[in-house]
């Protein structure tokens, strides 16, 4: 392998695209654990509504969020077809229900553009940047910021 | 092995030096010295000494040195202990841990050469007399296997001959070990004829270079005891076969044949039998300490023989004594025989170092076999079995077998909360020093068991409740006297198993509550308000209310800006609750129940609002159905219940988590009365009761957070996740509620 080629292959990276409601949304793979169907999930009191409550993941326990009323585009009535991306963000594993799995993306510099500044709203800030792939417009998911803010753990 | 790796276990060894250490001054400090404890003493800073030389600890060595000497004194005599030398000591093992940390931590020590004059000018040590010594205690670095040479009590016979067989194993030489090396050191201490045994040696045909063949069999005349010669042999133990045997010594008194030997080692009681035997001759090896048979892993002995061979027979690890044994060891074989010399400090059993993710995953996997256990039964149950059924009644063995195995397992986990405790005599003596009072430490069931987890969490919370007792219970002496009270105040710490939980205790004589003081204190932090009515027992508890400090100072003792609140948080966090009975000039009482692990609970599981939850049955007090005559409207919408003429407030839990909305018709439900900690109980009301099971605690906190209301989560048999309630935290947060008050009024 030459250098040019060392440098591309560390440049690009590889997403999982995913579609929540009529958009499509990526994360980092290396941040994915794996992927699973829907199972019934207990409601958990005193919790953000995005939160829909936790299943078992071979023993134990994970939390999983409705990512469409996380971004504030309704809430999501979790059925056999959703499916659950599960996510490692620092050392929390965190279940992300979204409609369904579309792609996976080997994503270039050339590909990604910064989040535009106007016409969005609070939810900005959830995305870390947009991929514009082909003809699609998917926006990356910023993990950290998803994450359940830290005032409720005060709570 | 790296030097990393050695220096750990002389951390971890110089960990259990130092337990001994802190239990022998403390056992010396209240039962008054005996020989026993004093040499145990002395033996734990001499090991730490030795060890700590061979790494080259300068400032440990020299320390430790006239700490040893200092020890050496009341060895001499015990009748030199006295209070003011006591309390030396106690602050040089506080001197010593804090050296023993420093190395540990590689940064540079504190100075200790004032403590180690103040000891030298106590005890009467000639400065001169040490640097000799120090020579050899660089030598002999001992950590685990102890020099018991310096223990000799002095009344061993002189001028014997011992017969020693020594036959090498391989592994011997592998080590780079010699046995010229065994005769030269024996001949330094008498004389010694040596006889090499050729007839393990084959052909040269068949012999293999890398083999032991050879046997010797030396016959040492000496003044010196079998202790010295013990000595020579220390580094080999469990790479030969060896025995040691004094010679004309007739072993006629009893015809111990290899089954009464085992037995005698496998029953307690028989060692009393064995311990006359040795006591004429070696006042240390004697300790006659047989592995509990239930003691799941005891069996595997002590982990140093690097080729044990004795496989097929139960490992022998302790010797009633050395002449039984000579007569035994014939039919034993020599594979025991090896191990005759090990020597066997005053410890209740054998013991194993484990590393703790090994018992942790142990645990783990433990709670998963509890889960499929669950998840069999249901399938069993929806197969419709009848209950005398033989898959039915393989499933009850099943589980009883499972049951045992958890207790078994979680018992290795399960550790004194000794250490715990007599770091806290240290916390005392550390306030004492600050404010100038005088106050000691007495223990009692410091050997409670406990799960590790549960004693790691439990150290901050029993160091802050001991600083507030020495500070703010305690009075100074010049006030204690006036009160006709010693001047010395006591704390007496206890512990004690009450029904599947750990209660521990911290009592003080000290001045007992202020409640005037409190009161006013909390009126004025706006806690409660001036025409809220509160018992006394109210009062007291005030002190746990979040920013609450009575001191007139921040005092640099306990005033650090976390207040008992913290305490109880912490506590609270562990599953446990906390409360304070006062009795004003006499004293308060602390008292803190633990569940015993944060593994398992035995759960109720119930049903509401289409969820299953989990209740600790050790909160549940009685279940009972509602009759609609028993439900009283106090105000607005506190619903009470009065079972047996008390009024207890009916929690729904179903709108306490906020899954539902209230009900409007209590009778449907079930209601489980609970202890809720200070708040006293509740009638938690539920759909229904769906049975009790022993449940895994799984943490919310690994992926998700803290959730109010909730303890933990747990599996259940259908692999759904049930959340398991904070009992205490819903009782309380629902009389917290003002209209709360009320109930509690009239309940009262």
């Amino acid at each position: 392998m030459n250098e040019t080629e060392k440098t591309q292959a560390v440049d690009r990276q590889e997403h999982i695209a995913f579609r929540v409601g009529e958009q499509e949304f990526c994360v980092e793979i290396t941040s994915t654990r794996e992927i699973r169907g829907w199972s019934q999930a207990t409601r958990i009191p005193h919790s953000p509504d995005y939160i829909i409550g936790v299943i078992n993941l071979r023993g134990s326990v994970l939390p999983i969020m409705d990512l469409s009323a996380r971004l504030s585009m309704g809430f999501s009535d979790p059925s056999e077809r959703h499916v659950i991306i599960v996510v490692k963000v620092d050392e929390q594993v965190m279940g992300l229900l979204v409609d369904s799995v579309s792609d996976i993306l080997d994503v270039g510099p050339d590909d990604v553009r910064a989040v535009p500044e106007r016409g969005l709203s609070t939810e900005k800030e959830m995305f870390s940047r947009v991929i514009v792939f082909e003809d699609r417009i998917i926006s990356e998911i910023s993990l950290e910021a998803i994450m359940p803010e830290v005032e409720l753990k005060a709570a | 092995m790296s030097l990393e790796d050695i220096k750990y276990t002389f951390f971890a060894e110089c960990a259990d030096q130092m337990s001994e250490l802190e239990t022998g001054l403390h056992e010396i400090q209240s039962d008054g010295p005996d020989m026993d404890t004093v040499n145990a003493v002395f033996r734990a800073v001499h090991s730490i000494k030795g060890g700590a030389g061979a790494f080259g600890f300068n400032a440990l060595v020299s320390f430790a040195h006239v700490f040893e000497n200092a020890l050496d004194v009341i060895r001499n005599d015990l009748s030199q202990v006295n209070e003011a030398r006591m309390d030396l000591l106690m602050r040089s093992v506080d001197v010593l841990s804090d050296i023993i940390e420093a190395e540990r931590s590689s940064t540079e020590p504190g100075d200790s050469s004032e403590l180690a004059g103040e000891l030298e000018t106590a005890f009467g040590l000639s400065a001169a007399g040490e640097e000799d010594d120090g020579e050899e205690a660089m030598a002999d670095f001992a950590p685990v296997m102890i020099d018991l040479g310096d223990l000799d009590l002095g009344d061993a016979p002189s001028g014997h001959a011992y017969r020693i067989s020594f036959a090498p194993h391989t592994s011997l030489y592998l080590k780079g070990h010699d046995p010229l090396k065994f005769i030269r050191e024996l001949s330094e201490l008498g004389t010694v004829t040596t006889t090499c045994d050729l007839d393990g040696l084959p052909k040269l045909s068949e012999m293999s270079p890398d083999e032991s063949y050879l046997k010797w069999t030396f016959v040492v005349e000496t003044e010196k005891t079998q202790d010295d010669i013990d000595a020579v042999f220390e580094w080999v133990d469990g790479e030969c076969d060896l025995s040691i045997e004094k010679e004309g010594v007739d072993a006629d008194g009893e015809e111990a044949n290899l089954d009464d030997f085992l037995n005698m080692i496998g029953e307690e009681p028989a060692g009393e039998d064995a311990a006359p035997l040795l006591a004429e001759e070696d006042d240390f090896g004697q300790e006659i300490t047989s592995a509990e048979p239930d003691e799941l892993l005891s069996d595997a002995g002590e982990p140093s023989p690097v080729e044990a061979p004795a496989a097929e027979t139960p490992e022998v690890s302790e010797e009633p004594s050395n002449q039984s044994f000579s007569e035994a060891g014939e039919n034993v074989d020599a594979s025991a025989g090896q191990k005759q010399e090990k020597k066997e400090i005053k410890k209740p059993s054998q013991t194993i170092r484990v590393e703790s993710e090994k018992v942790d995953r142990l645990i783990n996997l433990m709670g998963e076999l509890v889960i499929n256990q669950a998840m069999l039964a249901e399938r069993i149950g929806q197969a419709g079995f009848g209950s005398a059924a033989p898959t039915v009644l393989a499933l009850n063995e099943l589980q009883n077998l499972t049951r045992e195995i958890q207790s078994g397992v979680m018992a290795i986990r399960a550790q004194p909360v000794k250490p715990v405790f007599l770091r806290m005599s240290r916390v005392i003596r550390e306030v004492c020093a600050a404010t100038g009072k005088k106050a000691l430490l007495t223990l009692e069931g410091e050997n409670t068991e406990v799960d590790t987890t549960v004693i790691e969490g439990l150290s901050d919370p029993l160091t802050h409740m001991i600083r507030n007792a020495v500070d703010h219970g305690i009075e100074d002496p010049e006030k204690r006297i006036a009160k006709g009270k010693p001047a010395q105040g006591t704390v007496h710490l206890s512990a004690y198993h009450s029904s599947g939980r750990i209660v521990i205790e911290i009592q003080d004589d000290g001045a007992g509550i202020n409640r005037e003081k409190v009161l006013e204190k909390a009126i004025e932090k706006g806690i409660v308000s001036r025409d809220q009515k509160l018992s006394d027992d109210d009062i007291d508890n005030l002190i746990f209310a979040p920013g609450f400090s009575t001191a007139d100072a921040i005092t640099d003792v306990s005033g650090r800006g976390v207040g008992m609140d913290v305490v109880r948080q912490s506590i609270q966090a562990l599953g446990g609750r906390v409360n304070i009975s006062s009795k004003p000039g006499e004293g308060s009482l602390f008292s803190m129940t633990l569940p015993l692990t944060l593994a398992v609970l035995d759960g109720m599981i119930v049903k509401e609002a289409g969820q299953t939850l989990v209740l600790p049955v050790s909160a549940v007090l009685e279940t009972a159905t509602i009759k609609p005559g028993d439900v009283y409207t106090i105000g607005n919408s506190n619903r009470v219940v009065k079972m047996r003429n008390t009024l207890i407030p009916i929690i729904d839990v179903g709108r306490q988590l906020g899954f539902s909305e209230m009900r409007s018709d209590y009778t449907k439900g079930t209601i489980l009365v609970v202890e809720g900690g200070k708040d006293g109980m509740g009638a938690f009301l539920v759909d229904s009761i769906e049975g009790q099971q022993q449940v895994v605690i799984k943490s919310l906190e690994t992926n998700y957070q803290r959730v109010p209301s909730i303890a933990a989560a747990t599996i259940l048999g259908n692999g759904q996740i049930a959340l398991i309630l904070d009992v205490d935290h819903i009782v309380s947060n629902l009389v917290t509620e003002p209209a709360g008050n009320i109930i509690e009024a009239m309940a009262g």
